[in-house]
């Protein structure tokens, strides 16, 4: 505990000196950078639970479940908007609440990992005839919505809720964030009662992730749409609806009486509780405080090793922990950028017999037995972490071994560019110093490195500035940073948009500068650097692939395109993938039933509706 | 010589610090007599007003203790009263005003406030009577524009008038004994013989007596009947002034003569200075505590304590060899008057 | 004493102004962007931050924001625009921050109240028995509690008075979180009182602890070099009891100089208290504050700031007059 208390006074601190001092995006210490956030109820296809899912929800009996009662779930977030088109409105816990009371075309399947529909009948394929690749190039999309589905107020849900969600989120006056809609071709767009038909310009995955969040055009038409709808709710299309928003304390939303869904299994009407209490309790010690005082029913805390040992040991008191491996991945990543050498004039960086060395040398178990307890394994992939069926587990090939490490240090000094005696092979492994979890790392490495001759420095720093101008202008020589991921091959196809060759910073999220051109005329001045020191055969095949993943529809073509390019991002060692990040949800399981955590962008609150209460 | 109103005996004051325990009184006898003009003189730490608190029973404890001894006020024993019955004594028989007017009275109180507060604690009147009490002991003292000074706050008034307000309020209840610490030392020149004067002239009307306590033996001439010099806690040597004066018979008295400043005088020879300071009270040597400091100190001097001898007619020193010595190159020319 | 007070609100008005442009200008240079978070996000497209930018003003020269915030700024009038929206979402500025005032106050002034009411009798009743077992076990006490960082004694208290208490007794007595209960609206008034005070005491008495140590060491002090003053000892020579001796003579003398502490403290009240709101997620003006500074969320934080900055002026006069009145030695000119 006492430990704890340390770690958070420091943050505290930082926060402090952050107001005299430097204000960087990414103060908090877990910061992770996000890829991919997706409008409103995000994402996935096909995917399996992540690795190691702890004890999964007994299944409810059959006969029936309780109606009534209330549950409350708390969260260290609060939204900063209920809007989520509005500003601010991509944050997580946004979406967290709105699982609540918003409706779309997808959702995902906290048990699956897969993307079900919700208010459609069907998800549109190519197969099922939902979707049209046209001749000119062009994807024709049809949705059809359910008869049942209706506004809490009895109003159906229509076409024209379709059509007025596009109109809000095309309306230039707006600051909307309106990717893929954008290739929407106005002129396309039929509405019909129960019908919506809309045709892309170009085909693209992503597609599968728009309308997550219809705007119902009866209750919003002739709004203000900012201002209007960021203390409360336009009419509720989901379970619940949106009842009051005590700022600084809680949500409070209350039973649908119109919800048009039942229970698959027992054929009950949902939702089954009579009200949701989302509580906002920001202080990690006093969320765990609360759940132990049972003030709160769900909590989803920030995953430390410590919060999930001390949650465990109230199993035997009736709560339920779910541990699952979260869709976050930390990883080991080379600079091929210019800046590196400010870090490291000696880094070796450019030499694949360097880079692979490297990866031979870590003993990623004994890391992820350090850090996270053995309890999950460590990673032989990023797309392990969230997308693990389609997995190549391309790392593989680099199994923990010093002597193949030394023998190919060997090399590298034998190559004729290079003179081992004048220049020393040498790394500098920067990270943040405010998170426990990477400190531990860095002692780790010292042992790692220095057991193959590597000359082995740690220049930690505080996440302010590493996740500001050190990653911005890729002042490291080695780095080590995390990812969230999104399931889905819209999520796949956005996690190697972070590598294309031709997107270095600060337009890009090429942060490695791995193949990336000259940037000139940037503003900072950091970002202007030549061009990176690997520009090959394979950065140019990768920025292809790239292109041409964000160019098709086809299933069986995409995950071909990314096999590949997972294969060379792995062959060049570009990164090393080592662990994802536990994701903690609790629940007092003697209290509230159909409880199910997700990991996924969905988050602990996607089958709300069949939370019951089993003390009714 | 009238009848005594204080008389104290074989007084021990002491006080514990982290040092060690500080013998400030020790072993001190005297008595004032009704009217008398009562002077005491030393350096300080001499115990002189630790002599006066203690009277005053106004040592702070748990620090401060009178440890033995007898204080006789009109008969009573004022260390065997209870602490009401002393508070009953405290400003209407026995009054005392301070070294420093700047400080001694409360800044955020008028001055009539402080003076009826006194008056209407120890006189049955109403508010309105204590205020005219007040009025008249102000002019009394002659402070000009009485009833308007009332509602003055000490921080309105010099140095010299608030040493006025003291003394009336000192004197507001008609004491039999007036306790003054060095009353003039914070004061100019000029004021102070002024202050000296007021205090002399009323204290005479009213037949009070007064404990002048002073490191100047300057003042005391003008003003005792009787003189009493201590040092080191200890009596030094007492008598009338004259006699002090005219006949000093203890080397320490003798040395606090001689190096009194005089304006009436010119001389050729440097000013007396006694040699050394004066020593600690923390567990003190035998013998005559002064002996570390006195040109005429013998093997004596260090190991055996001089009692207080008494010379006839009221006239005590404190010194084995005394009245032997020649002091005559240590004090100074006789008095002028 | 008109004039002074006149003279110095105007000088609070400068110095009000001064602090508005040196806060903007150091929140302007402190590296941040208000548009980082979203910036990072790859989803959104330059187009998009463009009209982000353009949405919140953010586009337009420094000096031509500082003075629209400015000019709009004074308008407190014009509910709830004046103050801008924040970055964060596109909540009004003014309607968050008057929103927090309730939960802030009531959580403050409750602290402030305990610490004024038990520490300055606390630290007056261990001057007059300096070196006493009472002073000497309270004087531990204090140092103590004031050298425990809010954030362990706030845990601890929320650890100990409302999780642990409540498993051993099997009775709820305080909550470890939270300012009322969620069903307070259908609740009694009995039990809404009850509700809120069970609420209340743990971050109350967290904050007011730590007030209380730093309360009566002042206090303690301040009485102890009034117990020694001559004008004290004038006192009891007169023959005073000793009950009108300290109530008359030492207390006033002895609150003059904690009338300037009290008073900025109340000054601080609108700021809150960022840890102890964060551990008992109390909905109060510190959470608000440390949260937009964290986001780059300037229009929050010079609300916040400005709003502290007025207390602080207004309660420095108030200071300066009460002052006057208790010591006749101040003087206004």
């Amino acid at each position: 505990m006492k430990h704890l208390w340390q770690r958070r006074s420091l943050t505290w601190l930082g926060l402090l000196l952050a107001f005299a001092l430097v204000v960087a995006a990414c103060g908090d210490d877990d910061a992770a950078t996000t890829t991919t956030a997706a409008p409103a109820a995000a994402t996935t296809t096909t995917a399996a639970p992540a690795t190691t899912a702890a004890p999964t929800t007994t299944e409810a009996a059959p006969e029936g479940k309780p109606y009534g009662g209330e549950a409350i779930f708390a969260n260290d977030q609060e939204p900063p908007t209920l809007n989520s088109y509005a500003p601010g409105g991509d944050n997580f816990i946004v979406s967290i609440v709105g699982q609540g009371y918003w409706t779309g075309v997808q959702e995902i399947d906290g048990f699956t990992l897969e993307i079900i529909p919700e208010v459609v009948t069907e998800l549109p394929t190519v197969a099922n005839g939902g979707i049209t690749l046209n001749a000119d190039g062009t994807e024709t999309i049809r949705y059809t919505i359910r008869d049942e589905a209706v506004w809490a107020d009895g109003v159906p849900i229509s076409g024209d809720d379709f059509e007025f969600t596009y109109n809000i989120i095309m309306d230039p006056d707006l600051p909307i964030t309106r990717t893929t809609y954008e290739d929407i071709d106005p002129d396309s767009i039929v509405v019909g009662p129960k019908t919506f038909e809309f045709t892309l310009t170009a085909p693209t995955v992503q597609a599968e992730l728009i309308f997550g969040a219809l705007i119902p055009k009866h209750d919003v038409e002739g709004s203000d749409f900012i201002n209007d709808w960021n203390d409360t709710m336009w009419v509720s299309g989901g379970p619940f609806m949106f009842d009051q928003w005590q700022k600084g304390e809680f949500i409070r939303l209350v039973r649908n009486p119109n919800y048009w869904k039942t229970d698959a299994v027992t054929g009950q009407q949902l939702p089954y509780l009579d009200s949701v209490i989302i509580r906002f309790i920001p202080e990690t010690a006093a969320l765990i405080n609360a759940f132990k005082a049972r003030e709160v029913d769900v909590i989803n805390p920030p995953p430390s090793i410590e919060t999930i040992e001390d949650l465990q040991t109230l199993e035997a008191e009736g709560a339920q922990i779910e541990v699952l491996s979260g869709p976050i991945w930390e990883h080991l990543n080379f600079q091929f950028g210019d800046n590196r050498f400010e870090r490291n004039p000696g880094s070796y960086n450019e030499f694949l017999e360097y880079r692979q060395a490297v990866a031979h040398l870590i003993d990623k178990q004994k890391i992820v037995d350090e850090i996270l307890k053995g309890q999950v394994e460590p990673l032989d992939s990023y797309v392990e972490a969230f997308s693990p069926t389609l997995s190549l587990g391309a790392w593989a090939q680099y199994d923990y071994d010093p002597d193949k490490a030394i023998a190919l240090l060997a090399d590298l000094c034998a190559r004729a560019d290079t003179d081992c005696d004048a220049n020393p092979v040498s790394t500098v492994f920067s990270t943040t110093s405010n998170n426990d979890a990477r400190v531990t790392l860095s002692q780790l490495f010292v042992g790692m490195f220095e057991a193959v001759g590597i000359v082995y420095t740690n220049e930690l720093e505080d996440s302010s500035v590493f996740f500001g101008e050190t990653l911005d202008f890729g002042g490291t020589d080695l780095g080590e940073f995390a990812w969230v991921g999104t399931p889905g091959l819209a999520g796949l196809v956005g996690i190697h948009d972070i590598f294309d060759p031709e997107a270095p910073p600060p337009d890009g999220q090429n942060f490695y500068r791995w193949g990336t051109p000259e940037v000139t005329g940037a503003d900072p001045e950091g970002y202007n650097q030549g061009a990176s020191s690997v520009i090959d055969e394979n950065t140019a095949r990768f920025a292809v692939i790239r292109d041409a993943m964000n160019a098709t529809v086809d299933e069986v073509e995409l995950i071909a395109l990314m096999n590949e390019a997972e294969q060379i991002l792995a062959d060049q060692v570009v990164i090393i993938p080592l662990y994802a990040r536990l994701d903690p949800g609790a629940v007092w399981a003697d209290e509230l039933g159909g409880f199910k955590h997700n990991p996924s962008q969905a988050g602990v609150t996607w089958n709300i509706e069949q939370w019951y209460r089993v003390d009714l | 010589m009238s009848e005594p109103l204080l008389q104290v005996s074989n007084l021990r004051t002491f006080f514990t610090t982290e040092e060690g325990i500080v013998r400030a009184v020790d072993g001190l006898s005297f008595t004032i007599h009704k009217g008398e003009k009562f002077g005491v003189v030393g350096e300080s730490g001499s115990g002189k007003s630790v002599t006066a608190l203690s009277i005053m029973r106004l040592i702070e404890a748990p620090a401060g203790e009178i440890v033995t001894g007898e204080i006789h006020f009109k008969g009573q024993d004022l260390l065997r009263l209870g602490d009401e019955e002393m508070r009953k004594i405290r400003g209407a028989q026995i009054a005392m005003i301070f070294q420093d007017p700047m400080t001694a009275l409360n800044p955020v109180y008028t001055i009539g406030n402080q003076l009826v507060e006194t008056i209407m604690l120890h006189q049955e009147v109403r508010k309105s009577q204590a205020v005219d009490i007040g009025i008249q002991a102000l002019d009394d003292v002659h402070i000009p524009n009485p009833k308007v000074r009332m509602d003055d706050y000490p921080h309105q008034l010099s140095g010299g008038m608030r040493q006025r307000v003291m003394i009336a309020m000192g004197l507001s209840c008609n004491p039999d004994l007036l306790i003054a610490d060095e009353p003039t030392t914070a004061l100019d020149v000029t004021t102070q013989a002024q202050i000296l004067h007021l205090m002399l002239e009323l204290t005479e009307e009213r037949d009070t007596a007064v404990m002048l306590i002073t490191h100047d033996l300057g003042v005391v001439a003008g003003f005792c009947d009787n003189i009493q010099v201590m040092y080191a806690g200890r009596l030094a040597e007492r008598g009338t002034t004259d006699f002090i004066f005219d006949n000093t018979f203890h080397p320490y008295t003798a040395g606090l003569l001689g190096s009194m400043t005089r304006l009436d005088e010119v001389r050729e020879e440097r000013l007396y200075s006694i040699r050394g300071a004066p020593p600690s009270l923390i567990n003190p040597s035998n013998g005559c505590r002064f002996t570390p400091r006195c040109d005429f100190a013998q093997d004596i001097c260090g190991s055996k304590t001089p009692l207080p001898r008494e010379f006839g007619d009221g006239h005590w020193a404190a010194c084995h060899f005394a009245p032997d010595l020649d002091l005559s190159r240590v004090k100074r020319a006789e008095r002028v008057g | 004493m008109f004039q002074y007070v006149v003279r110095r609100l105007v000088y609070g008005l400068i110095t009000l102004l001064a602090l508005s442009i040196i806060t903007f200008t150091l929140l302007q240079n402190t590296g941040g962007d208000p548009l980082d978070r979203i910036k990072s996000n790859p989803r959104i497209t330059q187009q998009a931050v463009q009209e982000m930018a353009v949405f919140y003003g953010l586009d337009q020269p420094i000096t031509k924001q500082y003075l629209t915030w400015a000019g709009n700024f004074v308008q407190f009038w014009n509910y709830p625009t004046a103050w801008g929206r924040s970055f964060q979402g596109p909540q009004q500025v003014q309607a968050l921050v008057i929103n927090r005032l309730g939960g802030t106050a009531r959580l403050m002034f409750t602290a402030l109240g305990l610490a004024v009411l038990i520490g300055i009798p606390l630290g007056i009743y261990q001057a007059i028995k300096q070196y006493s077992f009472f002073d000497q076990a309270t004087t531990t006490f204090s140092f103590v509690t004031f050298s425990t960082p809010i954030f362990v004694l706030g845990l601890g208290l929320q650890i100990i008075l409302a999780l642990k208490l409540e498993q051993w007794t099997g009775v709820k007595f305080f909550y470890t979180s939270g300012m009322n209960s969620t069903s307070y609206a259908d609740f009694s008034l009995g039990e809404k009182i009850g509700d809120t005070l069970q609420h209340l005491a743990l971050p109350a008495a967290s904050i007011a602890l730590i007030s209380i140590a730093g309360y009566s060491r002042y206090q303690r002090a301040s009485m102890l070099e009034v117990l020694h003053s001559d004008y004290l000892r004038t006192a009891k020579a007169k023959g005073l009891s000793q009950r009108t001796v300290i109530v008359k003579h030492a207390l006033r003398n002895a609150l003059i100089p904690v009338i300037t502490l009290i008073s900025l403290d109340i000054a601080g009240v609108l700021g809150g208290a960022v840890i102890t709101e964060s551990i008992f997620a109390w909905p109060g003006m510190g959470r608000l504050y440390i949260q937009a500074i964290g986001q780059n969320d300037w229009p929050i934080v010079m609300a916040v700031v400005m709003l502290i900055g007025v207390m602080v002026v207004v309660m420095n006069l108030f200071a300066d007059l009460a002052y006057g009145w208790l010591d006749p030695r101040v003087r206004y000119d």
